[in-house]
């Protein structure tokens, strides 16, 4: 009986250990050359931060800051799918963008309902940031509403790739 | 006796305990309906399966098959915000095979990515988001896309089905 339950305290430590140490669960598939054999796994919060850090910094035109969690090699392509030349040129178009509304008396609002992170390989850098924004684009007392879902490929803190896709909403209006 | 049955029962706990604390999450969502913050999980590959199962129906066209992973009652929103039901999608998609049978046109896509992530494993439904490249062609030329569709999948079916696009710009025939 004795060295039953020793057998069964070292099982049940060992069984605890091997629980913890399992490898991460992976899910889904990727057709990107070279990684077709990768499943997804779920990213890190470090990764969903830095949108976070940027969307914070943008919301308060801060782009100085907004600057920072960028890569000076950045590719940035809108959701109609203009890229931009660089990083520069997408915030000078931010401040341009800002500077029209200013005069104009419009405004652009927006928010985020969900960020997420996932990662093809844990074990290097590079991770997909999803963010799920709500916009609302007002002129003239008319407001424009519609979603647009941004995701970001963050490598070592800062966003390398930026893809914007949108989806409209239609106002429903008063007859 | 009694005493190894209490060990046997406290290393169950233990293990699954431990199992479930080896499962991360990550992010934020401002969907919750309850009031909590929740944060994203991965999903499983059974909802993986069922986007997939979505894309090999409507590529084959056959819209009884795709008829079984909607659920009744599924809300399809396109990417310029039109929302269809079931019924209404159906016939939509049996609308479009049948312009493009007209103008001798084709409507290729492919996806290169499907993951789904969770905000409560313990609770039913997962977002399964997949990553396609669209292409539209007849005489006069070609139009190509990327799109990503989130799926929401409850018990095997698609409930919400979110499409978001981002355009290409063909650099050959337009500036």
């Amino acid at each position: 009986m004795k060295h039953f339950k020793k057998i069964l305290s070292i099982f049940t430590v060992a069984l605890f250990i091997y629980s913890c140490n399992t490898p991460e669960r992976s899910v889904g598939m990727t057709a990107w050359e070279g990684v077709e054999d990768m499943k997804w796994h779920i990213g890190t919060q470090s990764a969903v931060d830095v949108a976070k850090a940027m969307d914070a910094a943008w919301q308060e035109r801060n782009y100085d800051e907004m600057r920072t969690y960028i890569s000076d090699t950045a590719t940035l392509t809108a959701s109609n799918g203009y890229t931009f030349e660089s990083v520069d040129a997408f915030i000078e178009s931010r401040k341009s963008n800002d500077s029209v509304r200013d005069s104009n008396g419009s405004t652009f609002e927006w928010s985020f309902t969900n960020l997420f992170s996932v990662d093809l390989d844990p074990a290097t850098g590079g991770e997909h940031v999803h963010a799920d924004y709500f916009g609302t684009y007002t002129e003239d007392g008319k407001a424009d509403n519609f979603r647009v879902m941004n995701r970001y490929y963050i490598v070592d803190g800062k966003i390398v790739m930026w893809n914007s896709y949108y989806q409209d909403i239609i106002e429903e209006t008063s007859e | 006796m009694k005493k190894v049955n209490f060990s046997i029962f406290t290393s169950i706990i233990l293990i699954l305990f431990s199992c479930e604390m080896n499962q991360p999450s990550v992010g934020v969502s401002n969907w919750s309906d309850d009031g909590k913050v929740y944060k994203w999980h991965l999903g499983s590959e059974s909802a993986v399966d069922v986007a997939a199962n979505v894309d090999n129906a409507m590529k084959d066209k056959d819209y009884t098959l795709l008829r079984n992973f909607l659920s009744d009652t599924v809300r399809i929103t396109s990417s310029n915000g039109t929302i269809y039901d079931v019924d209404s999608f159906i016939n939509r998609r049996i609308e479009i095979d049948s312009i493009l049978e007209s103008r001798n046109a084709t409507l290729n896509w492919e996806y290169s990515n499907i993951f789904t992530v969770d905000l409560d494993p313990t609770r039913g439904g997962e977002h399964v988001h997949v990553n396609y490249s669209g292409k539209y062609e007849d005489e006069n030329g070609a139009d190509t896309w990327n799109a990503i569709n989130r799926y929401y999948v409850i018990d095997g079916k698609v409930v919400w089905w979110d499409t978001y696009a981002q355009e290409i710009i063909d650099t050959e025939t337009e500036q």
